[in-house]
């Protein structure tokens, strides 16, 4: 069952039109990868699916709803949670209250039982958010933030999950832990849309893939045939070097 | 340009009409007082509109132009000389304006140490201080009943009257507005611009930011003391009451309503606000109400000015998307080659605090070699950047460059030097072209003072000749020649980073530090850049790097060294350091796959 589909999808900044109709769905239950250069459109089409850039045409349904032109903060309470770019934590503030920003809508309907239920679920998969809690987000390590804003993403109780660049400036020894998070999620039920430059962690773990290149959809596939095929194999998973 | 050189011409030609077809002065004098108040605006959008530095003091530099040549030329007057060559006039308009500049070197180097709201309280200080000496200092201004019978501005013996005058402020209107164009688009005024998004950006390529801020503030000041000694000689009359705060949050409106950093906006803001309220005569006493509510709905509606609307409301064909090739393709750039410089670094230690972020770290960089920093997040690589290039003092240790003793007290001190970094978190200057941001990048090996910039002499056209060529050179190495026009704010991530890589070497380094330049580039990029890399290094350049892309590291560097916790846990040639157990468990995780 198709939980976020979309349909021929332009988006751009002003006069400079950066998507071309593009068209993909993920299943509920599902992980989609969308490799991609720098100025593919790949971070362009996340923003645009959550609301932060209006789409120019085409359609984005979640579920049965169309929210192409809703408000971000709307398609935020519908179930669709982004993980931002250089994560975007605030960084005076401590991890908890990042984590309270995150499930605002349930915390201003005073669902603060479903609350606690969403941090005690997160502690499980990320002990290390637990312990730094009360620290400010900003003196955490890079990867840690990066669990803080996953974290904070989790905590709203959303349908599907889209990160922007979840391995960006981490230690290869984090990134593991990051990556295997996904799949842990994944069996819990989430649905969850990955843009990442780092294929090979990409391919790894998900079930379908797509390669953006200037603002067009050039290839799809199941990461297996994907990672077989050379111009891939070349331009993302650096079989040039 | 046709239409544009058309419209300008017809605007002129306007302007010029305007006492011919007015009966009476009244609109002359109006035109007049448009004009100084749009020079003074001018003066203060190169300062607020943008540089970014936001000044509520301006009215206090009018004071100093006016006051000074009110003064000086009654003094003078009596002088037979004077009063049939008319040259009094012309002293005093100079004197007043290089009071007014003076005086704004004294508050810049007092004010501009702060930033933000706190210049904005300092200039208010300023302001106010300047209008009570104005009033308590009688015996030379005249106290609150000011300076009257001013004389009136000749031309040898010929006295011009409104209808003449007009002529000879439009004449100074029209140069004000050349001058901020010549001043806004030469180097300098790219440098100017920069500032107003990322002060530390510009001082790490070597620009003495705070100098750089100074120089504004003394021109912006000039213009005001300019636009002053004008106003004093219009109206023959002037007080205290010329020169309040209201006039100085007048000339901020000015420029906010017309549009901050646009060349028409504060013109259009002087003239929009300063003749409302005469258009408004017939609402009487409720006329300040009016006024208020008016500006306070179009800043509401137009948070970019009236120029800002303009610009939005013009059509515009869509521009073609150009496809991004993924290679550098012109690696053929000549690069000089360049005397890199060897850096040790002893017993260095730093603390933010009760966290211990570099204790006693020690390493070599050989020159011309390729070094690696690696290690966990929060190991404190950036904090050892930081420290190299000037951005923090270390608690205790030492630093030789070439030898002696490196006292880096400061990022622009530091990248006099020839040690230059980019950000791991990016600064870039906000909309600003990628070509702009490579040649504010040369602003060190600039030789064109900005005198040259103004009148365009030959040494700055050829200046400005081979910066663009070697601009274009250094974004052909890094494979991004073809986003030269591209405002930085509409770059992908990966891409902004090599723009910080392209900005760093225009300011040709003898050690580059780069922090993290592969985050965000995909593999094809990254190998693209590893070459750049042992280009630079082919060249005699030597590189310090920051990089969690293991491939990267082993690919392109001479050495490596981890750290752990503020501390060095390992260093070495890379295929070595990569074996050692405690690299592989704090860093590397168990199996290789990470590369």
């Amino acid at each position: 069952m198709k939980l976020l589909e979309v349909k021929n999808l332009h988006v751009g900044y002003g006069e400079l039109e950066v998507v071309h109709g593009i068209s993909f769905s993920v299943s509920r239950g599902e992980i989609v990868t969308v490799l991609g250069t720098n100025g593919a459109g790949k971070t362009t089409t996340l923003r645009s699916i959550a609301g932060l850039i209006p789409p120019g045409s085409g359609s984005v349904t979640l579920g049965s709803a169309r929210i192409d032109g809703c408000a971000a903060h709307d398609i935020a309470a519908r179930g669709l949670a982004l993980v931002p770019e250089g994560r975007q934590l605030f960084p005076e503030h401590t991890v908890l209250e990042n984590l309270q920003l995150g499930a605002y809508q349930a915390l201003r309907a005073g669902r603060r039982a479903e609350f606690k239920t969403s941090l005690a679920e997160i502690f499980e998969l990320f002990p290390r958010v637990h312990e730094r809690l009360d620290q400010p987000a900003g003196v955490l390590s890079g990867g840690e933030q990066q669990m803080v804003a996953i974290a904070r993403a989790l905590v709203g109780r959303p349908q599907i999950l889209l990160l922007d660049e979840p391995s960006l400036g981490l230690a290869p020894i984090v990134l593991r832990t990051i990556f295997d998070t996904f799949t842990a999620l994944k069996a819990r039920g989430l649905t969850i849309l990955i843009v990442e430059q780092m294929a090979w962690l990409g391919l790894k773990i998900s079930d379908y893939a797509h390669v953006l290149e200037n603002g067009r959809i050039m290839l799809s596939g199941p990461p297996k045939d994907l990672a077989a095929n050379p111009r891939v194999m070349q331009a993302y998973l650096g079989g040039a070097t | 340009m046709r239409a544009g050189a058309l419209l300008a011409i017809c605007g002129i030609a306007l302007l010029a009409a305007i006492p011919i077809i007015t009966s009476g002065t009244y609109y002359t004098f109006l035109g007049i007082i448009v004009f100084i108040y749009g020079i003074v605006a001018i003066g203060l959008n190169i300062l607020s509109g943008y540089a970014g530095q936001f000044s509520l003091g301006h009215a206090a530099f009018m004071a100093m132009g006016a006051y000074t040549t009110a003064i000086l030329t009654k003094a003078l007057a009596t002088i037979p000389f004077f009063a049939t060559s008319g040259l009094h006039i012309w002293l005093g308009i100079t004197c007043g304006t290089t009071i007014a500049a003076l005086s704004g070197i004294v508050l810049a180097v007092a004010a501009l140490r702060v930033r933000g709201p706190y210049l904005a309280m300092v200039t208010i200080a300023f302001g106010w201080v300047i209008w009570k000496i104005l009033q308590e200092w009688v015996a030379v201004t005249g106290g609150d009943l000011g300076i009257s019978s001013i004389p009136k501005p000749q031309v040898g013996s010929l006295r011009l009257n409104t209808g003449k005058f007009y002529y000879a402020v439009m004449a100074f209107f029209l140069t004000a507005l050349a001058l901020q164009y010549r001043l806004i688009y030469s180097p300098f005024g790219m440098r100017l611009r920069a500032i107003k998004h990322s002060e530390i950006a510009v001082a790490s390529v070597g620009i003495d930011v705070y100098r750089l801020k100074v120089v504004v503030f003394v021109i912006s000041a000039a213009f005001a003391g300019f636009g002053g000694t004008l106003f004093a000689h219009q109206q023959n009359y002037i007080s205290p009451d010329n020169f309040q705060f209201f006039s100085s949050v007048f000339f901020l409106l000015a420029v906010l309503f017309g549009g901050a950093a646009t060349m028409f906006g504060p013109v259009i803001g002087a003239a929009v606000l300063m003749l409302l309220p005469e258009m408004l005569h017939d609402f009487d006493k409720y006329r300040l109400i009016v006024y208020g509510v008016l500006i306070l709905v179009t800043l509401y509606f137009l948070p970019r000015g009236v120029v800002g609307l303009i610009d939005h409301l013009r059509p515009r064909r869509r521009k073609a998307v150009v496809p991004v090739p993924r290679v550098a393709k012109e690696m053929a750039a000549d690069l000089p080659p360049t005397a890199g410089a060897s850096l040790e670094i002893n017993g260095i230690s730093h603390a933010f605090g009760g966290l211990q972020a570099l204790n006693d770290v020690s390493l070599e960089i050989a020159v011309g070699s390729v070094h690696a920093l690696i290690g966990p997040n929060g190991a404190g690589k950036t904090t050892l950047i930081n420290i190299i290039s000037g951005v923090y003092a270390a608690d205790a240790g030492s630093m030789h460059l070439d030898g002696t003793r490196l006292q880096s007290d400061s990022l622009h001190a530091a990248a006099s030097r020839g040690i230059v970094r980019t950000f791991q978190t990016l600064k870039l200057f906000g909309n600003m072209t990628v070509l702009e941001h490579v040649v504010i990048g040369m602003a060190r090996h600039s030789r064109a003072h900005l005198g040259h910039m103004l009148v365009r002499s030959g040494r700055d056209r050829r200046e400005r000749a081979t910066q663009l060529a070697e601009a274009h050179a250094l974004l052909g190495l890094l494979g991004i020649a073809q986003l030269a026009e591209v405002p930085a704010s509409e770059l992908a991530y990966g891409h902004r980073r090599l723009v910080e890589i392209a900005r760093a070497l225009a300011v040709r380094p003898r050690i580059l530090l780069l922090d993290e330049p592969a985050a965000g580039l995909v593999a094809e990029e990254i190998a693209a850049l590893a070459a750049v890399i042992r280009r630079l290094k082919g060249i005699g350049m030597t590189i310090l790097l920051v990089e969690h892309h293991m491939e990267l590291v082993l690919n392109v560097s001479d050495r490596v060294t981890v750290l752990d916790h503020g501390g060095v846990i390992a260093d070495g040639p890379p295929s070595k350091v990569c074996r050692e157990e405690k690299v592989i468990a704090a860093y590397l995780g168990s199996s290789r796959e990470a590369a």
